[in-house]
Parts: C-alpha cells; structure tokens; sequence
C-alpha cells in the first residue's frame, strides 16, 4: 500500500472515529430536541458528568471495578443526574419558549461546571483503561482498541435506539409526543412523563459518551462546551429531532474536519465545520433528512 | 412629677448614650487608623476556561509565597486579590480593570497567558499601576514596555525571541527537517514566529506547521498530517494540559520523531497528567525559564504544602511575588515609607536581585534575563539538564 493511501485510510478511520463521537453526543440532543423541543445546552456537560464518574469509579479502592461493569454504573450515575435535573428545572420550563429552555439550560450548564471546578480542581483527570491502552494496527494504522470500541458500540446503540423507539411501547409513545403533543395528552399519554423518560435517556447516553470517550482524552469541568454546540450543529445538519439525520451528519462532519484537518489545516478545521453548518441554514434550513419535525 | 423625672433621666440616658458611642467611635478609628492599610497585590490569570489549571497554579504559587512572608512586609499586611481573565483579551480587560478601578490594588501579577497579558497593556498604563508578568512569554509585549511607552509594566521571565535565539541552535543540530505544532493563542503563535525565522536562516525545512485550539480533544487528524509531512523533529509549544492529550495520542499514533518542546511538557505536573504511563513524556528535550531541579527544596516544600507537582507557573508565580513584588514593596517602603503605586513601579525599575531562577534586573524594556533552562524526562522523573545565562537579543520592532 502506498504511503499516500495508507494516509487516507488513516484520515477516513480518524473521521469515523471523530464522527462516533459526535454521534454519541448528538443522538441524546436529538432525542430531546424531537420530544420536547428542548435545546438543551447543558448535554456536554451531563458528558462531563459521564467522565467524572468513570474517573470516580476507576478510582474506588479496594473495589477494582472492570470497566465493562463501570460503563453501565457511569450510564445509571448519569441517568440519576439527568433525572434530578428535569425534575428540579426542565418540567418547569418545559412549557415556555425556547429562549426559557435556553437561558435555563444554559445556567444548569454552568452551575454543573462550576461544581466540578469545586469538586475536581481544574486539573486534566486521566481514565485510561485496558482497552486504551491496547494498541491494534488494521491496515496498517495504529490506534487505541477503545476507538473500535466506540465506532461498535455507536453502531449498536443506534441500532438499539431505532428498535426502541419503532417497536416498544415507552419508544412508540415518545415519537408520538415527538409528533403531537396536544393530541398525546387527548389520548391519555402522560406528556411530561414521557419527557421525563426521554430527558432521562438522552442523559444517559451522554453518560455513556463520558465513559468510552473520556479513556483516549482527559476529563474536565469544560470538556463538553465544544461538543455540545458541535453536536448542536449536527443534529440542525440531519434535520431537527431525526436521530438518523443526526447521526449521518455527526459522521458526516467528522470525515470532513479529519480530511480537512489532514490535507489542509487543523487549525481551521471548525471553521469548515460551523461553515457548511451555515450554508445549510441558507440552502437547506430543514436539514438533510428533515422534512417535518418528527423522530 | 414622675413624668418629668422620667423625662430628664431618658433625656440623660440618650445623652450618656450618645457620648459613649461617639468615644467608642473615636477609640475605633483610632484603631482602624493604627492599622495600616494592606497593601494589595492583584493576580489576573485563567481562573475558568479551558487552562484554568494555569490560574490555579498562579493563585497556588502566590498563596505559599505570602504565607512565607507571613501575608505581611515591612510591618504591612500584605493581601492577595483574584481576578479571572479566562485567558481570553476580552475577559483580561474587564479582569485588569476590576483589580485596578474596583479593588484598587498596589501592584499587579500575571497574566498567566500571552493573550491576557497583551490585552491588559493599554489598561495597565492607562490605570498606572504597576504589573509584573512572570510566564506570558508572546515577543510583541517587549516593544510596548519601558521605553517602549508603557513604564508600568515589567516582565521576569524571558520571552520566546530571547529562548528562540538559545534553543534553535540545538534544534537545527538535531533535525534537518521539522514539524512545528502549538497552541492557537498568543503564546503559540508569538512562539512559532519567533523560532520560524531563525530555522529559515539555519537552513532547516519546516515541513509542518498548525495550531491547535485549547481543550481540543481529538488530535488524531493533526497528527496524521504530521505523519504525511513526515519532519525530522518536532517542535512542540504547549502547556501541560494540552500538550498531555496531544503527546497521548502522538504515542498512541506511534509518531517516533524527536520531540522538542517549548512549553511546560516536562514539569512535574505533566509528569502527574499522565502518570499512568510514564513513557508518554520520556525522552521530551525542553527548553524555559524554570524547571523542576532549580530549587529542590522548593520544588518539595511546594509538594508537601498542596500535595500536587509544582510547574512552571505555580513556580513562577511563588519567585516572582516572594522575591521580585515583595522586594519591590520592601525598597519601596524604605525608600518612600510608603508603598503606592509609583513607588513600587520606581522600585521595580531599580531592582537588582539575585533568585533561585537566576539574576532578575530590568532593561530599558522593563524586561529581565533570568536563567534558561534545557530539561527533558528521564524515567518518568523530570530531570534538568543545563542553566544558561540569557542575553538580549536584536528585534526588529526595537527602538534600541
């Protein structure tokens, strides 16, 4: 294989691996953002929450957790926070506008921050685990064992959440509050509670984001600023609320920013990424799969 | 009767009361008057944002400093007053402000970052108080300082044009080819154009150059490209928290190139960043103002204070405010009886100082030449390699 081509695989297989972890940030703001018109700011940060607890959990003494057992342990550790969280300001505000949902998250976002600051210092916590350490060559490219780890659990996740909302009862009723509300409740379906359970999820996945991602990078009170606006523009590039679109987008901009950042320039790589991001909102304001808002 | 009697006696009580109270007030201004005024020190430096840790290591290094002088010089207690410039030029203006218009502060220490301390310039002659830099390292901020208008501000430690012109030379011995990789601040971009010329003349090809944002996660990509480009060497200009992920993952891509840096990749707290593998940082050749070996019982009294490494700014920050500022005050108060802004500025200007981190006297510029430092990671432990005596250097901009 010529260097140049091994360059490219190398560059492709950093895409998917940037893309997987946009798509797992990007499938819990997707969720939300369908069932409850909720712009949730503070997604990176329920991220953050993931790392932290992963680096508490690798750190309990005397326990040694696998951390095949601390990745669910993280997800549950998430999924109770996300729940504090919509129980004491989401539901409150679930019902004003956008700019409520936005100033209020916006504030959970920098209350959970500060908290880590008080409670983790502003120094870079490390996570690594085997699978981190374990270094594999397919095709003739280095790479960490985590990043495989991740691009298959993405993929399952996906498919998971796919079977979830299409062929379970809680998923049929979340899209059809993603749908219509009004009509939901009509027909007896607990809208807030359903919005609760879909706040709860998307917490939970962005915990589960947390604990694959946080082995390969550091953990701190800031780490899931960028992510989140990142995310942001990837779920608008798929079409508001779709999962699928959003998905396809996140790895979409991961490919584009390695190729980028690979044959051109690292250092403008989100200036590409917030560039196409800009000229769908001109071209293709509903996104590329979006039609309606709708899962 | 009665009613009269009672009257007197609550006019003599309100009477009696209000005497008391006056006299009270007096004793208790005599008291606040007693008491001299602290003198305030202001630090500004990243408290939140993506390199807060460098703050945190300011406010640490300043904290052990004040608590060895006793919070106290000369008789005057001595306080310390934070600011959060976020390393950022817009939150650096507000922060500078907030310390010399709100706090009112006597002399000022930080920025803690380039693009912080390049900001605050105008505002710091403007507010005429006197500021002490002691890590942002950006070349530009010479040309204003001293003779170059702003008389406020000083700097200790040297800046990259004058490192520039001591390490490039060990570079180009090593490498005919490189791949430049820095922070996209003031501080990595100052940096890069400081040594890009010198490589230029000394006939090393710089294959590679990029600029990575603070608190990126992934640089993968980047590093692929500097796989493609394929240098000899790289030259690497990060702090600690960056450059951890990225030299991570440098490893982890299995990049074998010589790596140096001119940042902080072999302090101890990059030591403790990645300390669940040792090998990450081994083999790193440094070059900066201060290392970990300079001032061994220092570098543990440090330790044993806040149980964590010390670095180049928690270092800097505890020499710059223990024996430069405190100096400064010092001199000033025996030279004027009183520590104000100018007088602590004129004291600066005369200093002439011996310091664990090498000989601190101002220049023209208002900028010092302490030691140069080459250090490097020898088995996990970071190890100091030389001291070298800096010397001004020529600069384009210079009115010299």
């Amino acid at each position: 294989m010529s260097i140049e081509l091994e360059i490219f695989l190398e560059t492709i297989i950093n895409g998917l691996t940037l893309g997987a972890l946009y798509a797992l940030v990007t499938m819990g703001l997707a969720l939300i953002f369908g069932v409850a018109r909720l712009v949730n700011f503070a997604h990176g940060d329920l991220f953050m929450i993931g790392g932290y607890a992963l680096f508490v959990l690798l750190g309990v003494e005397g326990m040694e957790l696998p951390y095949v057992l601390i990745v669910p342990l993280v997800v549950i550790v998430t999924m109770a926070f996300s729940w504090i969280i919509e129980r004491t300001v989401i539901h409150r505000v679930i019902n004003q506008s956008w700019r409520v949902h936005a100033v209020a998250t916006l504030g959970i976002s920098i209350v959970l921050q500060n908290i880590a600051l008080i409670l983790f210092t502003t120094d870079p916590k490390q996570t690594p685990t085997i699978f981190s350490r374990q270094i594999i060559e397919p095709f003739g490219v280095r790479m960490s064992m985590q990043r495989v780890i991740i691009l298959v659990v993405v993929i399952v996740v996906f498919l998971g959440l796919q079977y979830f909302v299409r062929r379970t009862k809680l998923g049929k009723a979340i899209r059809a509050v993603s749908q219509n509300r009004d009509m939901c409740a009509i027909v007896g379906i607990d809208v807030k509670k359903i919005v609760m359970i879909t706040f709860v999820i998307s917490g939970g996945l962005a915990g589960l984001a947390g604990a694959l991602l946080a082995p390969l990078y550091s953990v701190t009170p800031m780490m899931g600023s960028l992510l989140t606006l990142k995310g942001l523009a990837a779920v608008v590039l798929g079409g508001l609320g779709y999962i699928n679109g959003a998905v396809f987008a996140a790895f979409g901009l991961g490919i584009i920013e390695a190729l980028f950042s690979t044959y051109v320039s690292f250092a403008f790589k989100d200036v590409i990424v917030f560039g196409i991001f800009i000229l769908f909102l001109f071209f293709r304001p509903q996104g590329i799969f979006g039609r309606r808002v709708g899962l | 009767m009665n009613k009269r009697i009672l009257t007197k006696s609550a006019t003599l009580f309100s009477l009696v009361t209000t005497i008391v109270l006056i006299l009270s007030l007096g004793v208790l201004s005599t008291a606040a008057q007693d008491e001299p005024e602290p003198i305030k020190i202001g630090l500004y430096a990243p408290m939140t944002g993506p390199v807060a840790f460098l703050g945190e290591g300011f406010e640490l290094g300043a904290t052990m400093a004040l608590e060895e002088l006793d919070y106290e010089i000369e008789g005057v207690p001595v306080e310390l007053v934070v600011a959060d410039n976020m390393c950022n030029p817009t939150d650096a203006v507000n922060a500078i402000r907030k310390l010399i218009e709100v706090d009112e502060v006597d002399v000022i220490l930080g920025g803690g970052c380039s693009s912080a301390t390049v900001a605050a310039q105008p505002i710091i002659a403007e507010g005429e108080t006197p500021a002490v830099s002691a890590t942002s390292t950006n070349p530009s901020i010479y040309d204003g300082m001293g003779v170059g208008g702003n008389i406020w501000q000083f700097r200790v430690n040297p800046d990259d044009l004058i490192m520039a012109n001591a390490f490039a030379d060990l570079i180009a011995d090593d490498a005919g080819s490189l791949g430049l990789v820095a922070e996209n601040t003031d501080f990595g971009r100052g940096a890069l154009a400081a040594y890009k010329p010198l490589f230029e003349e000394m006939g090393v090809e710089v294959v590679y150059e990029d600029y990575f944002d603070l608190g990126t996660a992934d640089y993968r990509a980047g590093l692929t490209a500097i796989r493609r480009a394929n240098p000899d060497a790289l030259l690497i200009v990060m702090t600690e928290r960056d450059g951890s992920t990225f030299m991570r993952q440098l490893r982890e891509v299995g990049l074998e190139q010589t790596i140096f840096s001119r940042g902080s990749l072999t302090s101890p707290l990059f030591v403790e960043f990645t300390e669940d593998d040792p090998t990450i940082g081994e083999g790193i050749l440094e070059f900066s103002f201060w290392a970990f070996g300079l001032d061994p019982e220092h570098d543990e009294a440090f330790f044993e204070r806040f149980d964590t490494a010390n670095s180049p700014h928690r270092g800097m920050s505890y020499y710059v405010v223990k024996d430069v500022i405190a100096e400064a005050i010092r001199a000033a108060i025996e030279e004027t009886g009183e520590a104000t802004r100018e007088s602590i500025r004129d004291a600066l200007a005369e200093i002439d100082i011996e310091t664990p981190i090498g000989p601190v006297a101002f220049d023209d510029h208002n900028q010092a030449y302490p030691f140069g430092t080459i250090q490097t990671i020898q088995d996990g432990v970071p190890t100091l390699l030389d001291t070298i005596e800096l010397v001004p250097v020529e600069r384009e901009t210079s009115e010299e």
